[in-house]
């Protein structure tokens, strides 16, 4: 039971290689969908309302990541690339906002 | 007592282990391979060579905060995990390697492309262990650069401040328009260890080429100075401070660079 | 106990010396070859002999900062990887042996040029001289006549030399080095072995290591800059050629001389 075991996973080994590659050639080069220019257009509103850090109030920094919130699932749905890219720059605006409402609400 | 003899070996044994890099010194690497990132992800499952990207030219081109931020790439080799579909769909590398866009008055070249298949325009990325011909010549470059200890011998900074170089910040169809926020003061770091000048953060610089978001919170995650506690072994493994310094910008061996403050 | 500890100690740093790749660190070379590096090509069928680097000649120059940081040379035999290519280039051996250099009145010879002649034979035998008997233009015995040596042994005393004036060795050079403001080195401190023996403490001097390495060589690689005691080490890494064994097995004076860093009197 032990050698077939063994030999099981020396055969998947030996074999991994080679299974890598239809994974691959299924992938193949065909460009990706872009980003839907609706979405597009809420990343820039939410992202781009970085005027003076001081300015924003409290209220107007939780406003802003609860649209990254609800933006998230929207961009979960895309295919990748363009699902992976949106997803880490909304989870990078999002966490910046929340990083300055810590420190208005230490203040 | 042979209780406490073998647990003196295998204490020696652990701490060897533990520092292993630590009590040696490593080559340093020549000033045109430093900030040099190996990327083999897929490259070698997909039957290409790993690719070496050199930051010393898009450095001279462009802000950190462009890519890592804008165009998302991680800020450690492999973390983005990018396949050829990526840069063909227009992110990554795509974003500007995609035969249409200009900097600098030139046509950027495709990258991944599925048009010309010849093993020249591969090799520009896909070069480990090759022996390829780059078409920009880190040599020629850095005679015109303003020079500096360590690191890629050039002085950025000052290449910026003279208009040398003039990074971009901003790509059309990428870059979020935004008001630039209201850059931090600089501020005095205090060593643990006595004897050290103190550190003198430059907020200002960093901000020009990061931003406010590449660093926060992801790299330095407390709201006031002081309460992120860390010392130079966590920056000397690549953490803090260290996931720039010591691979892309200045290395940690260039102590002055911010124990700056002059001593009372 | 004292007996018991002696013993685990004494075993141990018979292990360690015997570990640190057969018995060179035991067998410490004559004095005309210790701090010699032998440099080999990567390839298996090397053009040249391999070079032979005596470090005295060097070290009576030059600090060990402008070499190994300035210029950027590796700490261990082959590990830089020198090339022919690179040296033309004005790296590493080339920074100063460009034929152009001047230094103590003479043009310093050009190392590794592009073409080579049968007349450059001579030239290049003065470094790749590895199985040739080649005439050195300084020999060891005369150059190093004047110099204070240590008791009863040949071997230079490099600390009393510079003392002395005897050698002042240059720590920047034009077009090589860019210089910083200088940090206050640490107050000379104690480091008491770990393990209890009989040895004495170690008294550590800060001011004399900084003199020839200013901060980069030790800091942050060899030795992080972090609180003393926190990085441990024993006679056994330091034999293996890390910590101060990283010089003091090949270059500076030899573990074999063990008061001079246990100098404390004995308990």
């Amino acid at each position: 039971m032990k050698i077939f075991i063994a030999s099981i996973c020396a055969a998947l080994f030996l074999v991994q290689p080679t299974l890598s590659v239809p994974f691959a050639a299924a992938s193949g080069l065909a460009a990706a969908a872009p980003v839907p220019d609706d979405i597009m257009k809420e990343y820039d509103e939410t992202c781009t309302v970085t005027e003076d850090s001081d300015q924003l109030t409290k209220e107007e920094l939780r406003q802003i990541i609860a649209r990254c919130n609800a933006l998230q699932p929207r961009v979960e749905k895309l295919e990748d690339p363009a699902r992976k890219v949106m997803l880490s720059r909304i989870k990078r605006c999002r966490e910046f906002y929340a990083y300055l409402l810590e420190i208005k609400e230490s203040k | 007592m042979k209780k406490l003899l073998f647990l003196t070996i295998l204490t020696v044994a652990v701490a060897g282990i533990a520092f292993a890099e630590i009590g040696t010194k490593k080559k340093r690497p020549l000033p045109p391979d430093y900030g040099r990132v190996v990327l083999n992800n897929f490259s070698e499952k997909a039957g290409m060579a790993p690719v070496v990207f050199n930051h010393w030219i898009h450095r001279s081109k462009f802000s950190c905060r462009l890519c890592h931020v804008d165009i998302a790439f991680g800020m450690s080799a492999g973390t983005t995990g990018i396949r050829a579909t990526d840069n063909l769909g227009g992110f990554y590398c795509g974003t500007c390697h995609n035969g249409k866009r200009m900097i600098d008055g030139k046509t950027v070249f495709e990258s991944c492309s599925k048009k010309e298949h010849t093993a020249g325009t591969c090799d520009r990325c896909h070069s480990l262990g090759r022996n390829v011909k780059s078409e920009y010549d880190f040599a020629a470059f850095a005679e015109k650069m303003p020079k500096e200890r360590f690191g890629n011998g050039i002085n950025w900074e000052k290449a910026e401040a003279d208009g040398i170089i003039k990074p971009i910040d901003f790509l059309e169809g990428v870059t979020a328009k935004r008001p630039p926020l209201k850059i931090q003061k600089d501020f005095t770091l205090e060593p643990k260890l006595g004897g050290m000048p103190d550190i003198i953060f430059s907020h200002k610089k960093h901000t020009g080429w990061n931003g406010c978001d590449l660093c926060h919170p992801e790299i330095f995650v407390g709201v006031k100075k002081g309460s992120t506690k860390y010392g130079m072994v966590e920056i000397i493994d690549g953490k803090f401070c260290g996931v720039c310094h010591g691979k892309v910008a200045f290395p940690l061996i260039d102590c002055q660079r911010c124990h700056a403050k002059p001593m009372q | 106990m004292v007996n018991f500890n002696r013993g685990i100690s004494a075993i141990l740093i018979c292990i360690s010396l015997a570990a640190a790749g057969g018995v060179d660190a035991r067998e410490i070379s004559s004095p005309r070859n210790y701090g010699k590096v032998i440099l080999r090509s990567a390839s298996d069928s090397p053009v040249m002999d391999a070079v032979r680097f005596d470090h005295w000649l060097h070290r009576a120059r030059f600090t060990c900062r402008l070499c190994h940081v300035d210029i950027g040379f590796a700490m261990e035999a082959n590990q830089t990887g020198i090339t022919a290519d690179q040296n033309e280039k004005g790296l590493y051996c080339g920074a100063c042996h460009n034929g152009t250099r001047v230094f103590e009145g003479k043009k310093i010879f050009s190392s590794c040029t592009a073409t080579r002649t049968p007349a450059d034979a001579p030239r290049c035998d003065r470094c790749h001289s590895v199985g040739k008997s080649v005439k050195k233009e300084y020999v060891y015995e005369e150059f190093t006549k004047n110099f204070p040596k240590r008791s009863n042994e040949e071997y230079i005393d490099w600390e009393e030399a510079e003392v002395k004036k005897v050698i002042t060795p240059v720590d920047s050079l034009p077009g090589i080095t860019i210089m910083r403001p200088k940090l206050e080195p640490q107050k000379d401190f104690s480091i008491t072995p770990s393990m209890k023996s009989w040895m004495p403490n170690i008294i550590f001097s800060h001011k004399k290591h900084a003199v020839w390495n200013g901060c980069e060589v030790c800091h942050p690689d060899i030795f992080p800059s972090v609180k003393k005691g926190t990085v441990k080490y024993t006679m056994f890494d330091i034999a293996n050629g890390r910590y101060c064994g990283l010089c003091h097995t090949k270059v500076a004076f030899s573990i074999g001389e063990c008061e001079k860093c246990h100098i404390n009197p004995v308990r």
